[in-house]
Formats: C-alpha cells, structure tokens, sequence
C-alpha cells in the first residue's frame, strides 16, 4: 500500500505550541509527516486536530489572538521564518474543508481559478490544467458535466470533488483535508476514499476525521490526539490493534465498542 | 387574547391597505392631471420636443429627460466606485473599531438636510469647477458630484449588505489557494455579491433621479440639451420644483405630465431592482 | 419572541401612519395663525415684522411662507393664505384683489467686486440677457464669457425684470436659473463672470451693484425716481380684508415699521406717497 517514495519526512512540527488569546489549544507538539502517505489525525471533538491540521498551511494566522511558539517546517523550511510567503506555502500545502465549498461560479471556473489568480493567461495550458485537475479529483472520469454548470448545481459528493479538483489545479505538494467526508453520504464517503488513495502516490495528505472507520480504511499513519496534546503516533494498524498509550486505547475502543 | 390578536391584526391590515391607498391615490392624481396633454400634444412631441416655453405652448420635455439622465448616471458614475470601495474598505479591511464608529458617521450623511449639500455645492464645489474645467460651473458635473455624495449611504449599507452575505467558507476557499486578501476580495467576494451590489446601486439611482432641492442650487437649471458634462442643465424634478407654485392650465398639466415622467422611471427601477432581488433570492 | 417584537414594530408603524393620516386632515391654513405667504424677496421684511408684531400683540400667530408671488397671489384668491405677498404690479387679470403697498423696492444688477464692468446702459443690459451679448470684453470688461443669472419663472423679480428690462425681448434659455435671492447673490459672489438680478436691500458688500443709465441703486435715488428697476412689494386679499388681516396690514404702516423698513433698504409706501 505505502507508496514507493514514502518514508522521506515532508512536514515536522518541534515543540509547537499554540494559543488562541489566554487559550492553550496546542501543547508542545512534536511530530513527522511522512511524505506520499495518507496520515489521519483523530481525537475526541475539540482537541485540537483542525488546529494541528491548519499550522500547516498558516490558515489560523487570522484568528484574533493566535499566537505560536516551536516550528513547523516543510521540507526543512520553517513555514512560520520570515522567507516563507504565506501565498507561496498555501499553493504548496492546499486545503480541503469540512463542508464543500466551491465558489458559485461554473466548473470551469472554479477549477481555473488557482491558476488564474497566480497568473496564467495561456488558453491551450489551461484547458490542459482543467482536464487534468478533474481527471486527477474523479470529476472528468463521472462525466456527464456541462463544465459550464454552476457548481452549486452538482450533488454534494461531486462538490467535493471538485473542491478537490480546484486544489490541484494550483499543483500542491500537500493535501489537508479537515473532515471531508462528514456532509457526505456513505457513497461518496468511499469514492472520496478511493481517490485519496490514488492521490497518495503523488501528494502527501493529512485527513482529520471523526470517523475511526475510515482512520483504520484509509490512512498508512495515525496521530491521535488528547486535549492539545499528541498521545501517540504510528502505523494506522499497529495503532489501532495494539496502542501504546492507554488513553489511544480507551478511547478506540469506546469508538468502536 | 384571541380578540386583542385580532383586534392588532385588523388594524394593522387598515393601516397597510391605507398607505397602500394614499399612494394609489397619489398616482392616480398625478396621472389624470398629467396624461391629458400628453396625449392632446402627442407623446412624441413632449418626450422628443427640445423646447420647453410653457407659457407660450411649447411643451418639450427633452432637455430635462437628457438632463436627469446625464446627472443619474454621474452621480452613479461616482457613488458606484466609492460607495462599494467604502462597503469593502469597512467589511473586509478596517478594524472592528474603526468600522464602529465610521458606520454611524456615514449613516449620518443621510440625515443631512439637502439644502446643506446644496449650499456647500454652491460656495465651494461649483466655483472649484468653473475655475479648473472652465463652463459656468452650475453644471451636471457639479450635480453629480453632489447627489453622489447625498446616495453615498444608501449604495454604502446596501452593499455592506451584500458583502456581509458572502459566506466565509468562499473566503477560506480562495486563501488556501495561495490568494491575498485583495485577491479574494475581487476575484471571489466582489463576484458573489455582484447581484446585491448591482441592488445597491440601482437604489442609489432611485435616490439620485428623486432628489430636488441640492440638485436645483447646483445643476444651473438652463433648459437646454447638454452636451457636456460642465454644461448646466434642467433635470425633472427641478423642473416641478422650480414652475409648479406659479404654473396654472396647461401649463400645470405639462409639470403632471413631467411627474408621469418621472413616476415611470422610478418604477422601471424598482422593478429592475426587484427583479434582481427575486433572481438572487431563488438562487440561495 | 422575534415574532412578537415583530408585530410590536408593526403596531408602532400602524399608529405613526394613522396619527399622519389625522393631523394632515386636521391642519387647515387658517386654523390659529394669519397665514401670509408669497413672494420670497417680500418674505424676510415681512418675517421681520411679522415677529415684531406677535411679540407686541399676545396671542397671535402669523405664519409667512414663501412660495412666489404668482403662487401667493393664487394663495389669497383660493383662500389657502389669508394675505398674499407680490414683488411685481397685479396683472390686469388680478385687479380685482384688494391690494395694499408696504414698500418700494429697487432690483439692483450685481457682479463679481473684481469686475471692472461698472455700468451698463438698460439695452445693453437687455442684450446679456437675450444672448446677444455673450463677452465681458464686448463691453470693456475683461475677456471671460457671460454667466447670466436669471430668477424662475413666476417670481416676481423676474416679473419686474422682464417687464422694465427686457420689454418683448425673452430671456435666453442659456442662463442659469436660481430660485432664490440667497444662492443668486452667492453665485455672482464666488465667479469673476457673473451678472445677476436681486433686490436692493439684500445686496451685501461680497457683490458690487451696476448702475443703470448712469444711475447708481441708492436709496435716494430709489426714491427720487431716477432709478428705473423698481418694482413694489404688495400684500393682496381677496374682497376687503377682515378685522385680523387689516390689524397685521395697518400696523405694517406705523412709523416704526415704516422705520424698519427703510433701515432694511427699502422705500417705505409712506416715502413713495410723499414724493
Ligand atoms: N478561532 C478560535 N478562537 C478561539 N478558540 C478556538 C478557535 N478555534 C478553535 N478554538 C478552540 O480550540 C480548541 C481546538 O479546536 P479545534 O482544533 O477546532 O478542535 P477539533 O478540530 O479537534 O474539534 C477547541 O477547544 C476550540 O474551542
Ligand atoms: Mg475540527
């Protein structure tokens, strides 16, 4: 399953800690994102899982009274050092929410968008960007779709797809999605699934869910964490049949008993 | 309790049907005094006709038609930009504390009484026009500059309205793609609240074709068709101001008939804000 | 809970709506005060002494109101003014109104202090105001086009204007038009190449008056009859005044008011009859 490249370190947090106002959200987290792997993040609600997911791509940096201490870097870089441009690592680390959001604009659009806003003009390239940003989000294979349709018009499950579609578009190194499948219905759920896994052989992903099923389906590694803090990391398998943590296994098997 | 209900409920019915019955009666009026002569000079020749003497039975109403339509449109040209720079500058850009207390400054604007506006646009504005563009500086410029600023709150709330009703998640959307904050505002929240906006703007143009008193200080009031912006001109609704005390027969009739005018262009846009209202209301 | 406020909200709306419904109805001209309405160069003099009066004789209100003198003329006759105010002589089609001079009034012709134009003779007057003569320089001013100020039709300044001035002459459609001596005046105060027509007694020094066929406005000259753009100020009932109308009319000839309205520039009617 784990693909051919993995096992290179993408993502590292050191001692990251972070506050919203007097709040302590995150504690001192320390933690390796392997690269072309799927890895999950999961805990109770309010723990701090989107909080982690979103250091990665500086998308907290606007709440009011969020501070940070520690690091996080992207292949080495510190994302959070003064020669990152936050435009710069968002196109690298793109971002999937929790309930589909694409703009209400057609398709096209909406997968062109990237691309455009960053500043390609050229036709014939951004046909080809189109086409291969729905082939690689499932959307080009359902066929079927006037590209000119508004994207409110499409089923939810087709919505999120093509808010995935739009994130490549823009060719991320990184994919977080925070809870994608949980507006969806279990037909969708899968077929999101599926395409993570293809995803996986070319982009490294970071999927927070409530859902210890799909953890234990769709993900190599799994965090789990507890009140801001990361209890235990390690291969989704061996995390969930034998944890070293006696808090990972109590609350794995209230989730599954 | 069910009595006072219905009681509450019957006298609010009263009270709706009778505002409902003042205006209707008001059209009414307005159009039996008007519709007479447009018709006895024939429709073409008053809405076409360049010359207005009254007094001595011509009743052209071109010149005030082109000289609403001109002042309309610039102060349009005006408000639009900076009454939607403002709705962005205080929802997307300007500290909470700021946006507190510039609000209520620029809902205050609405409470100025005209006359103010239009002696400001006399002492100041108008002598600024005349000695850098040249022309009498009464003019349409002069006008519009001034009604732009009178519609500034009205197409600045509506459009806050608007920009307000953009869902965050848009916002979240277009940021994780690597976009900045202008990005997002005009490539995804301007474009999504194009409709509102558009309401805004035609609402401000309501306001602006209504308006008299600061219109009549400033425009020069010169019945003539303008043919340029510094030129003075006569729009409708100076024209009813400025004649209707005096005005007797038909005479009189023509001012109705330019309140018909007037009466219909208001309604074309209402109807074509409306009809924008109902198309975004559908689409949610 | 919203629902309720809501309908609060509605009740108050019903009860402003009907209240203005009620007092609209309720609120005829000459419930309480003596309405005086008319002319609005007649209107401040007449303000003025209007105060004096209520505050002497207690218990009575006027209301002056300006609208035009054609409009205060048509006022009196429809009886939605107790007296009417004019700046112009009665046409012959209003002759059969009870007319009653308070004073004569001069029109002076103003610019710009900076323009050296200084007089004008009445026909060249004429010509500015026909378009016939569109340059300061055609008239041994400096160069600059002519920015002619007319009143609105139906005023009576206009009236007199048209009358002593243009004779058959029109006023040409390129002036700009004021409707009040205020934002006239204001003009002409703020551009080198105006010309503008207001009464005597409201020029103030922000503008220079012209003098015409050698005659400068003075007061003397007003009364002398040398001047030739005078017109009077008149207050006009329908029929013979009534008791009210003529105890407001009769005082506005007393000595003191006649005084008041010489200090204010005018030509008190006593002066005129005297001369
Ligand atoms: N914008 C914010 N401002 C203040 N507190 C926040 C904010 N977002 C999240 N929190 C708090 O931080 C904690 C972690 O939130 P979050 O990361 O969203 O949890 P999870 O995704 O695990 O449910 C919660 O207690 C939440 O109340
Ligand atoms: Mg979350």
């Amino acid at each position: 399953m784990v693909s051919t490249d993995s096992g290179q370190v993408k993502i590292t947090a050191r001692g990251l800690s972070l506050f919203y106002g007097s709040f302590h959200a995150l504690k001192s987290v320390d933690l390796d994102v392997q690269s072309r792997t799927i890895t999950a993040i999961i805990g109770p609600s309010g723990c701090g899982k989107s909080t982690l997911l979103r250091t990665f791509n500086r998308m907290n940096d606007m709440v009011p009274g969020f501070r940070l201490d520690g690091e996080v870097r992207l292949d080495g870089q510190d994302i959070y050092g003064p020669q990152m441009s936050v435009s710069v690592l968002r196109k690298r680390v793109g971002m999937v929410f929790q309930k589909p959001n694409p703009f209400p604009f057609s398709i096209r659009d909406n997968v062109l968008f990237g691309p455009r806003a960053h500043g390609v003009t050229d036709r014939a390239y951004l046909e080809h960007i189109l086409e291969q940003s729905l082939r690689g989000s499932g959307l080009w294979d359902d066929g079927g779709f006037d590209l000119d349709t508004p994207a409110q018009d499409l089923p939810l499950g087709a919505q999120q797809q093509l808010c995935i579609a739009r994130l490549l578009a823009v060719e991320p190194e990184v994919i977080l999605l925070d809870e994608p499948c949980s507006a969806l219905d279990p037909y969708s759920t899968l077929h999101i699934e599926d395409l993570m896994r293809q995803l996986s052989e070319a982009y490294t992903i970071v999927i927070v869910t409530h859902n210890m099923q799909q953890a234990a389906r769709a993900s190599d590694r799994a965090v789990f964490m507890l009140l801001g803090s990361m209890v235990e990391e390690g291969p989704t398998g061996r995390l969930f049949t034998e944890p070293h943590d006696e808090r990972t296994a109590e609350y794995i098997m209230g989730r599954f008993g | 309790m069910r009595l006072r209900e219905f009681v509450i409920e019957k006298l609010l019915f009263i009270a709706a049907l009778s505002s409902l019955a003042v205006l209707a009666l008001i059209a009414v009026f307005v159009f039996i005094e008007g519709t007479p002569i447009m018709l006895r000079e024939g429709l073409g020749s008053f809405l076409l006709g360049a010359k207005w003497a009254p007094t001595k039975g011509s009743f052209g109403i071109l010149p005030m038609i082109m000289g609403s339509i001109w002042v309309t449109v610039g102060a349009l040209l005006i408000a639009g930009p900076v009454g939607v720079a403002c709705a962005v500058f205080l929802v997307e850009i300007a500290p909470r504390q700021v946006a507190d207390v510039v609000r209520p400054a620029i809902q205050l604007l609405a409470g100025i009484p005209s006359v103010v506006y239009g002696f400001i646009g006399i002492v100041v504005l108008v002598p600024f026009i005349r000695e850098t563009f040249g022309g009498p500086g009464l003019s349409i410029l002069s006008a519009a500059i001034i009604l732009g600023v009178m519609v500034l709150p009205t197409v600045i709330s509506i459009a806050q309205n608007a920009l307000e009703a953009v869902p965050v998640e848009y916002k979240q959307g277009a940021l994780a793609l690597g976009c900045t904050h202008w990005q997002t505002i005009l490539l995804v929240i301007l474009p999504t609240a194009r409709t509102g906006l558009i309401t805004a703007l035609v609402l401000g143009m309501g306001r602006a074709v209504g308006e008299t008193m600061a219109v009549i200080m400033v425009v020069g009031n010169a019945v003539k068709l303008p043919i340029n912006p510094l030129d003075p001109a006569r729009t409708l609704t100076s024209n009813i101001a400025l004649e209707m005390a005096y005005a007797a027969g038909a005479h009189r009739e023509a001012l109705f008939a330019t309140g018909v005018v007037l009466f219909v262009f208001i309604m074309i846009l209402n109807a074509l804000a409306n009809m924008r209202l109902r198309r975004r209301g559908s689409h949610r | 809970m919203a629902h309720h406020r809501r309908s609060h909200l509605l009740l108050v709306m019903a009860i402003i709506a009907g209240l203005s419904i009620g007092v609209a109805g309720c609120r005829g001209p000459q419930s309480g005060g003596l309405t005086v309405a008319g002319s609005t160069s007649v209107q401040p003099l007449v303000e003025h002494l209007a105060e004096r009066y209520m505050a002497e004789h207690h218990g009575e209100v006027v209301n002056v109101q300006g609208s035009g003198s054609t409009a205060g003329i048509r006022a009196a006759v429809s009886g939605a003014a107790a007296i009417g105010m004019a700046s112009r002589e009665l046409e012959p089609t209003e002759r059969d109104l009870h007319r009653f001079l308070i004073a004569q009034d001069a029109i002076a012709v103003i610019v710009h202090p900076a323009n050296p134009v200084k007089a004008l003779r009445r026909e060249q007057l004429r010509d500015i105001y026909a378009r016939r003569i569109r340059d300061w320089q055609q008239l041994g001013g400096n160069p600059g086009t002519i920015n002619f100020i007319t009143r609105e039709e139906g005023s009576g300044t206009r009236g007199a204007f048209q009358e002593i001035v243009m004779g058959d002459a029109e006023i040409s459609a390129d002036g700009i038009v004021q409707d009040s001596t205020g934002t006239v005046r204001a003009i002409v105060a703020g551009d080198r190449n105006a010309i503008g027509y207001i009464s005597l007694g409201m020029v103030t020094p922000e503008v220079a008056t012209i003098s015409l066929d050698e005659v400068v406005p003075t007061h003397d000259a007003v009364i002398s009859g040398q001047y030739p753009l005078t017109r009077p100020f008149l207050l006009v009932t329908s029929g013979e005044p009534g008791p009210r109308e003529r105890a407001f009319m009769d005082y506005l000839h007393q000595p003191a008011c006649q005084a008041i309205i010489e200090e204010e520039g005018y030509v008190p009617s006593a002066a005129e009859s005297r001369s």
